[in-house]
């Protein structure tokens, strides 16, 4: 019964991925004569271009999950204050309030973004007005500059809210006994959160995380919005060379997405190593997502 | 800790959550704002201009409006025809390999659309079905799938064997076990994935650019030039209206769902 399922997803995504694994191998050219090739692949390893939108796709991610991750720490940190402090537990709310936007796509996120933080945009207004600024040009360029802070605000708006949604039910499961003993043993309440919660969290976090990761690394319409020219995202500038016309550049593009494929490999591989390496002194049944 | 530490993180927290909800009451101040020059922090020109631009009939914003909706449903649709008998099995089922079937049927969440995409659309020019209505449902249905997948196979977990058993034991027919069953028991998962699957099938960009070739003009297509150095009341308003299509489609499958449940009809 699956049957239909994964024929579909074998043929739609799989299908897609492999025929742009052919292209970039010079396998499936648009003409000519297929011949095994590595020289798109080295083409990209000798152009100074890529180097500098990988390195700027990989420097946006990891920030990006990282500011998401803490934040999203931080929020989960006050929900834990908010249901312990009281006998009514009111956390839920604040919750469901935190997950708004999750609810906006990501264009209107990078919108958003830019509205606010542009030179002219509401924050310098609101900075202009309070004295703290004194022309409009004294406000630093946050949107469509060359390293990213834009993007990297547009996706942890998006993705923090993402993070606590996953690892809230884990804080659920922190027994009211448990912060009573620590109590008992002397223990504030961020030992308390450090100590019996945190450990909790640590593996669906580390999921959260990679998670946020695979998506800012091969994202398209938050760069394109709120990137520059150059050096573009990586996914940029792989639809960029697709869509230039030249159809001789096409396997370019089908080589830079493929190592888009390969560094999320490569990150969910260290992902599950580290995770599964902490396994022995966390494997107990409610460590589990 | 102690006390008035904690009370900062938590004053703190209050302070992000306000700031996350800042950019949306600012975007719909924008939307109806005529000029709003520097350094004003509220537009003193409200006009409902960038309004009767979207919503008038010679923008398009309807034809798009209804173009997302439809795509949104077929994919719905198709998702809905794979993930049903897939999450029945996956569900309430142990088969060889299943743990891999998953994993792979999962996959399309963790990688990037882009990196399908391009194979995709050579493949769909062969099949001639860019540039249709067609050939931007399918490749809608790769994103969503697996939330679908997901969201029914957690349904079918729930249901298990033995109600449908037990109510046949008592004598009844198929059709009285699905309405008073399976249904009940399928329906939240069936709705979670679909709200899911409208929600990210109306937010694709570069998938129904590519596949639709510019000729698919959904909600986000029409936005995307105003969101993108265009007019921003426009950008704006249009960005408020998607988030309103949005909004409404999830509440009143909600509602709907809650009604059904209420009035027991099910």
């Amino acid at each position: 019964m699956v049957v239909p399922a994964l024929a579909s997803v074998v043929v739609l995504f799989f299908g897609g991925m492999y025929h742009g694994l052919l292209q970039s191998l010079g396998l499936a050219p648009l003409q000519g004569d297929p011949s095994f090739t590595f020289q798109y692949y080295s083409e990209l390893i000798h152009s100074q271009d890529f180097w500098r939108s990988f390195f700027l796709t990989l420097r946006i991610s990891i920030l990006s999950t990282t500011f998401s991750a803490g934040t999203a720490l931080f929020a989960l940190y006050s929900l834990f204050l908010i249901r312990t402090r009281s006998t009514r537990d009111r956390s839920v709310y604040f919750q469901r309030f935190f997950q708004i936007s999750m609810l906006f796509p990501y264009i209107v996120a990078a919108y958003m973004i830019f509205l606010m933080f542009v030179q002219s945009g509401w924050v310098a207004r609101v900075l202009f007005n309070m004295g703290l600024i004194s022309r409009m040009h004294s406000f630093p360029i946050i949107t469509n500059e060359s390293f990213g802070w834009g993007i990297i605000l547009a996706y942890v708006w998006k993705t923090s809210p993402f993070i606590v949604l996953l690892l809230y039910p884990v804080l659920l499961r922190v027994e009211k006994g448990w912060l009573e003993a620590a109590k008992v043993f002397g223990a504030c309440s961020f030992s308390a959160f450090r100590e019996i919660a945190l450990p909790m969290m640590k593996r669906p976090l580390m999921v959260a995380s990679f998670i946020v990761f695979a998506y800012t690394f091969g994202a398209f319409e938050v760069p394109f919005i709120l990137g520059v020219t150059y050096p573009k995202a990586l996914s940029v500038y792989s639809y960029q060379i697709y869509t230039s016309g030249d159809l001789s550049e096409q396997p370019l593009a089908m080589a830079i997405n493929i190592i888009i494929l390969l560094t999320i490999l490569m990150a969910g591989l260290i992902t599950f190593i580290t995770a599964s390496s902490n396994r022995n002194w966390m494997e107990t049944p409610w460590t589990d997502l | 800790m102690d006390r008035p530490v904690e009370n900062l993180v938590l004053g703190l927290f209050y302070m992000i959550l306000m700031f996350s909800l800042l950019p949306i009451f600012f975007l719909i101040l924008l939307s109806f704002s005529g000029g709003w020059p520097w350094p004003e922090i509220f537009p003193s020109d409200l006009d409902p201009r960038a309004w009767k631009y979207v919503l008038g009939i010679s923008s398009g914003t309807w034809t798009s409006v209804w173009i997302s909706l439809k795509v949104a449903f077929f994919t719905v649709v198709i998702d809905l025809i794979l993930a049903i008998p897939a999450g029945n099995a996956l569900g309430r089922s142990g088969f060889p390999l299943k743990g891999l079937i998953e994993t792979i049927l999962m996959l399309p969440v963790l990688v990037p659309p882009i990196v399908v995409l391009m194979g995709l659309h050579r493949t769909f020019i062969r099949l001639g079905i860019t540039e249709t209505f067609t050939g931007v449902v399918l490749a809608h249905v790769i994103p969503t799938l697996p939330y679908m997948i997901r969201a029914v196979t957690i349904g079918f977990e729930k249901l298990g064997f033995q109600w449908e058993e037990q109510a046949r034991v008592l004598g009844a027919g198929w059709f009285r076990r699905l309405q008073h069953i399976t249904l009940p028991f399928l329906l939240p998962g069936i709705m979670a994935g679909s709200a899911l699957t409208i929600l990210i099938s109306m937010s694709q960009y570069v998938i129904t650019l590519l596949i639709g070739g510019g000729q698919v003009i959904t909600l986000t297509m029409r936005m995307f030039p105003y969101v993108n150095g265009g007019d921003q009341s426009t950008g704006a308003t249009y960005a408020v209206l998607f988030s309103l299509v949005a909004l409404l489609l999830l509440i009143l499958m909600d509602l709907s769902l809650n009604r059904l449940y209420r009035e027991k009809r099910l």
